[in-house]
């Protein structure tokens, strides 16, 4: 949907060994740099991305992943913190830490439906609730702990739950969204605009600048600037934006706070701010998402319609044309079956001359019809273009394409490397080729095996363009290929024996050929279009 | 060959019009030519001869279902064939529900239309019978009495002599005058015969 403003992380289907080891890696040295304003014993920071890391691993690669993050958690409390407790209280701490969160993946991924995309409101909606009962749970259980060995005095209880929270909070809310969102599985439609992307990442730095440079002693106040870049990204590039922007001002609040200097507890406050500015970025930029794929989707059925349109447009001239030649061949057929009797008869009173003529007169009028209609495709506006064929039969395919699903008939284009434009118009070209692929489908249904239809495209030579639709069915029987491309020759029982004649007509207005190409099996219909100069 | 009887075509289109009538003219039939459905409902009078109508579906001004509905509103019971466009099967489905007796499609083939007309002719026929003896039978009927009337009714119904007699406040033996002189009127001899009279003079 929205290009990121990171490049986009591509990870391996099953997490390997090395994978794991960086994973490890990776949290300790987050825990390390993340290790700012620490309260009690405990080490306490009220920003603690690693959890996030961790929970985006369950999400990912499911609950086998558990072990591991006991494995992290534990390296942590000995490298980094240095708790002074038992060791059994450690172990439990860090299975209590490990477990909790495998329980909230658990949950997410089971029971709340969670899809792991953050495509839509409920996804955000389910996420955000989850994960604030789940890190309270979870601090009020590792702060009871600690409290029960004696590590923590009871005076510093309320307060190291609340830091604990916020910081796990946090770290989730900042971390796990981005790196989903960066590692979607789903492919992204619009094209990384790296202007405005730096344009933006610009804003935030500027707005972090404002607050923490030029306010001195007005951090606090100032703090709902942030949100003004924050909307921009959202409007533009949806969550993948919102969820690096995010990032970028946590980085940069900590970075003030550690290297501007800050008063102790204060970096607590502004990460309850921090929080209200990353749900907000949640909500905004999956709102934009849920509207734009909305949007995409409406646009999808647009074209859908225009197609589908189009083919209505020329089975109503069909059936005009079918109305039109059915007068005279009706009379033809009347008054020669009368020219019969009164032949047999032997014309008592001289009718017979008359009734020829006028025999002729009504095949010359049916001849009227088609000439109309050479005519009509002529002077039907023919607006000549370049194309590139290869776009123009991939338009024709997916017009197709439904059809060929329905009866399991594999569908496929290939046009030649280097192919030059051809001249044409894109509309009348686009239901020459619909028709002639609908065609090659409907050979192929009825047989068990052999259900291909290829469109190809090659150079013919130095002026033209051959495009060819080749099918594996019964092919065109001799006494079918001679009359193959009159008016109302046809085998299907619903047909009108109309298509080819028209597509004929088409593609000679465009100065090209259209013809059954002899082959030893199915039917191969070519046609040829003019080089764009 | 069939009697001469009268097929009015009625068809926008010049030729299938006229080749229609040449052919129709060809095998006994008397072909009347009708450019449009308006012209067709203009030119039937006030007392129509029996006829077959060949009835073109799609036409400028009032079609063929509009004509259908017309005739059928002038009480003018003349089959009709419905022509039709090919494979414009709901169109003639309707035209069959509102009485068309047939329907042929386009290109004509002979033989269908053939076997259609002769199919149409029948009917036309048995409906003018039909119309001849209504006729005949209500002229008789003018001549009674109303008492004779009564009598009549009372005697189709099934009622016996005496039930009569009782029913009006008269003797068996003046319902007997009464029914002798009345089947005298109506030219009949048995009762069965003045029962299918009855049965004639109902619309």
């Amino acid at each position: 949907m929205t290009a990121l403003q990171l490049p986009s992380l591509s990870l391996p289907r099953r997490p390997g060994a090395a994978f794991i080891a960086g994973y490890i890696a990776l949290y300790v040295a987050l825990d390390w740099v993340s290790f700012i304003d620490p309260l009690g014993p405990l080490g306490i920071t009220p920003w603690n991305p690693p959890p996030g890391l961790s929970l985006f691993l369950l999400l990912r690669y499911g609950l086998a992943m558990t072990p591991w993050l006991f494995v992290a958690a534990f390296l942590v409390e000995v490298l980094v913190r240095g708790v002074p407790a038992p060791w059994p209280v450690i172990v439990a701490a860090c299975a209590l830490l490990a477990g909790g969160y495998a329980l909230v993946a658990a949950l997410l991924r089971g029971r709340l439906r969670f899809h792991g995309e953050f495509t839509t409101l409920r996804d955000v909606t389910v996420f955000t609730a989850a994960v604030v009962i789940a890190t309270l749970g979870i601090a009020l259980a590792y702060i009871a702990l600690f409290a029960a060995a004696g590590v923590i005095a009871a005076e510093t209880y309320v307060r190291s739950v609340a830091q604990f929270w916020i910081g796990d909070l946090i770290g989730i809310i900042v971390v796990t969204p981005l790196l989903l969102v960066a590692t979607r599985m789903r492919g992204r439609v619009h094209g990384f605009a790296p202007g405005e992307a730096l344009l933006q990442g610009i804003s935030v730095v500027a707005a972090l600048f404002l607050v923490f440079v030029s306010g001195v002693g007005q951090q606090l106040k100032l703090f709902y600037v942030l949100f003004l870049p924050l909307t921009w990204i959202a409007m533009r590039r949806g969550l993948a934006g919102t969820t690096a922007a995010t990032l970028l001002v946590q980085i940069g609040l900590i970075a003030a706070l550690l290297f501007g200097g800050h008063r102790p507890g204060e970096v607590l406050d502004f990460q309850f701010l921090m929080l209200a500015l990353a749900l907000t970025g949640l909500f905004l930029g999956v709102s934009v998402d849920e509207r734009r794929t909305a949007e995409a989707k409406l646009r999808d059925k647009q074209t859908e319609l225009d197609r589908s349109l189009r083919a209505a447009a020329a089975s109503e001239l069909a059936s005009t044309l079918a109305h039109e030649l059915n007068q005279p061949l009706s009379a033809i057929g009347t008054y020669t079956r009368s020219a019969q009797i009164l032949l047999e008869r032997g014309d008592p009173d001289g009718e017979l001359p008359a009734t020829m003529r006028k025999v002729v007169a009504e095949a010359n009028r049916a001849g009227m019809v088609m000439r109309r209609l050479r005519e009509f495709v002529l002077t039907g506006a023919v607006r000549l273009e370049p194309l590139r064929p290869a776009t123009l039969l991939e338009d024709a395919a997916a017009a197709a394409l439904a059809r060929a699903q329905q009866h399991h008939v594999l569908l496929t284009t290939v046009a030649a490397p280097d192919l030059p434009a051809v001249l044409g118009d894109r509309i009348p070209l686009e239901t020459v080729l619909h028709n002639l692929i609908a065609n090659a489908i409907d050979a192929v249904t009825g047989q068990e095996r052999g259900r291909v239809v290829r469109v190809s495209a090659v150079r013919h030579d130095a002026n033209t363009v051959r495009i060819s639709v080749e099918d594996e069915g019964p092919g065109i029987a001799p006494e079918m290929a001679a009359t193959l491309f009159e008016p109302l020759a046809t085998n299907k029982a619903h047909g009108l024996g109309l298509g080819l004649p028209i597509s004929r007509t088409i593609v000679e207005a465009h100065g090209g050929r259209l013809w059954l190409e002899p082959t030893a099996r199915g039917a191969c219909f070519c046609l040829t279009l003019p080089v764009a100069p | 060959m069939p009697s001469r009887i009268n097929v009015h075509v009625v068809d926008d289109d010049d030729a299938v019009r006229d080749s229609l009538c040449l052919l129709l003219r060809l095998h006994g039939y008397v072909p009347r030519p009708h450019a449009s459905g308006d012209a067709f409902l203009a030119s039937i009078g006030d007392a129509p001869s029996s006829a077959i109508v060949l009835l073109d579906l799609r036409m400028p001004g009032t079609g063929g279902a509009g004509v259908q509905a017309a005739l059928a509103e002038r009480n003018v019971r003349w089959p009709v064939i419905m022509l039709t466009a090919h494979g414009d099967a709901a169109s003639a489905r309707n035209a069959l529900k509102s009485g068309a007796c047939d329907f042929i499609e386009k290109p004509v083939d002979e033989t269908v239309l053939l076997a259609a007309l002769e199919h149409a002719a029948a009917e036309a026929e048995a409906a003018d019978a039909a119309a001849a003896r209504r006729t005949e039978t209500e002229r008789r009927l003018a001549r009674l009495t109303p008492r004779e009337r009564e009598v009549f009714a009372m005697v189709v119904a099934g009622r016996h002599n005496r039930e009569v007699a009782a029913a009006l406040g008269i003797s068996p033996r003046t319902v007997e005058v009464y029914k002798a002189r009345l089947m005298d009127k109506l030219d009949v001899e048995r009762l069965p015969d003045l029962i299918r009279l009855s049965l004639d003079s109902a619309p």
